[in-house]
């Protein structure tokens, strides 16, 4: 399927489970249940998935505190799904369709391309940190490093810097190999009948759902 | 004949190390290889950086007749093809293949075609069971190979490679002697592998201290230096 019509079936999934009214917990239900489906008929890693769309839990939690303190748990708990399955529902798009091609996506759909670039180096930038903080912690162990605050503290800077100077010859390969700014479109996107009808369908359905139930 | 590569007074200071390069002249004509030699900091890399514009330091670089300068870094890039010292920062996406191509993409070169050069570039490679890999999976021998498959993939006039055998045993290191004696290019080799500078330059320059203090035949240079 063309990576736009993905992305605009999963924007309108999420329009509609953004909009539904708390206390309509069958159309709660009904709207969960579809990425649910996806997860377990499309081959996918489930337990990496459903684990990591739970890192939105926390940040969701404290938001869903202002209306327990109100004494609305139903509300709570409604806002803490929504917001899981919404996180579920993109890690599934993610794994469906690459990343870059969803970002290539997003910028055919008029997303700003600031947007996109800054969208794309976080992205390639996040796995070079994580490489050199492996490193640093490999270093530190082999020389007796232990799990200290103030040493953790001392180098996450030098972290950064490593980091830095990493990205820095990365982006000096990029130029060399002649980078401008934008990753370059690995798969060509082409629209078909069959995305049209996929899409139109698709979003018939969840509008449906939503606002017809 | 006009020399590909023509640098004339090239100097450049890094922010804390003044003095990096100190008004360094170099020509090099199409179809050689040269060995870059010298001790660490002695401005090898910060030299090469200049030919394809990474760096931009004061006097003046003309690259196949092309002078290097902000306008024309994207005419420049296309001449000279550079591999890094570490394959891993030259790999960056998510495969082997996807990485390949992207140096072709860059060209506008059509995907299906970036995809068909690329295939057949990782057969001759010996790495065309590893297209769909993550290139951090491969060993050091075989991201050495995709990094600098990657760059011949743009078909550059002139090929800088630095300190190309770091990190490869001595089976990989004759493996990439062999293949870069294969290539038909104007290739600047910066090592300190003397054995390897032997097998793959028939030239050498000796820089130090941001100079370029000698140029010769390259067993010259190592016996002149004791760079063996």
């Amino acid at each position: 399927m063309d990576p736009r019509a993905s992305l605009l079936l999963l924007l309108g999934y999420l329009a509609a489970l953004a909009t539904i009214p708390t206390g309509e917990n069958l159309l709660l239900g009904i709207l969960c249940s579809i990425p649910l489906a996806l997860l377990f008929l499309a081959r996918l890693p489930k337990v990496e998935l459903l684990s990591q769309a739970g890192y939105v839990l926390p940040f969701s939690f404290a938001i869903a505190v202002v209306a327990l303190l109100r004494g609305n748990k139903g509300q709570a708990v409604f806002f803490l799904l929504r917001s899981y399955i919404s996180v579920l529902a993109v890690l599934i798009a993610t794994k469906l369709v690459t990343t870059l091609e969803l970002l290539r996506a997003m910028e055919c759909l008029g997303v700003p391309r600031f947007l996109i670039i800054v969208t794309e180096f976080l992205l390639r930038y996040l796995q070079v940190l994580r490489q050199e903080a492996e490193s640093m912690r490999l270093a530190a162990l082999c020389r007796g490093g232990s799990h200290n605050r103030l040493i953790a503290a001392g180098t996450l800077g030098m972290l950064f810097v490593r980091s830095l100077e990493r990205s820095t010859s990365i982006h000096n390969a990029m130029l060399a190999r002649g980078f401008n700014g934008r990753l370059p479109r690995l798969h060509a996107m082409r629209w078909t009948l069959r995305d049209t009808a996929a899409l139109c369908s698709g979003l018939a359905l969840i509008a449906g759902l939503r606002w017809l139930l | 004949m006009m020399p590909l590569i023509r640098v004339t007074n090239l100097s450049y200071d890094y922010p804390d190390s003044p003095g990096t390069l100190r008004e360094v002249s170099y020509t090099q004509d199409s179809g050689t290889s040269v060995a870059l030699l010298g001790p660490n900091g002695s401005g090898k890399t910060t030299f090469a950086l200049h030919l394809n514009g990474i760096l931009q330091g004061e006097g003046e670089i003309e690259i196949c007749g092309i002078r290097v300068e902000p306008a024309t870094l994207e005419a420049v890039r296309r001449k000279v093809g550079f591999v890094f010292q570490s394959a891993e920062n030259q790999l960056f996406l998510p495969t082997v293949l996807e990485d390949l191509m992207f140096g072709m993409l860059n060209q506008n070169v059509p995907v299906n075609e970036a995809k068909l050069r690329a295939e057949a570039m990782l057969e001759s490679m010996h790495l065309a069971s590893k297209a769909n890999k993550n290139p951090f999976h491969l060993s050091a021998g075989e991201k050495r190979r995709a990094a600098l498959a990657g760059v011949v993939l743009m078909k550059p006039e002139i090929l800088i490679l630095d300190e190309p055998t770091t990190f490869l045993d001595p089976p990989g290191i004759r493996e990439l002697a062999g293949l870069l004696n294969s290539l038909p290019l104007t290739k600047l080799i910066i090592t300190h592998d003397s054995q390897f500078a032997l097998q793959t330059t028939q030239q050498a320059v000796f820089f130090e201290a941001g100079q370029i203090i000698a140029s010769g035949p390259t067993q010259e240079i190592l016996d002149r230096f004791g760079w063996n």
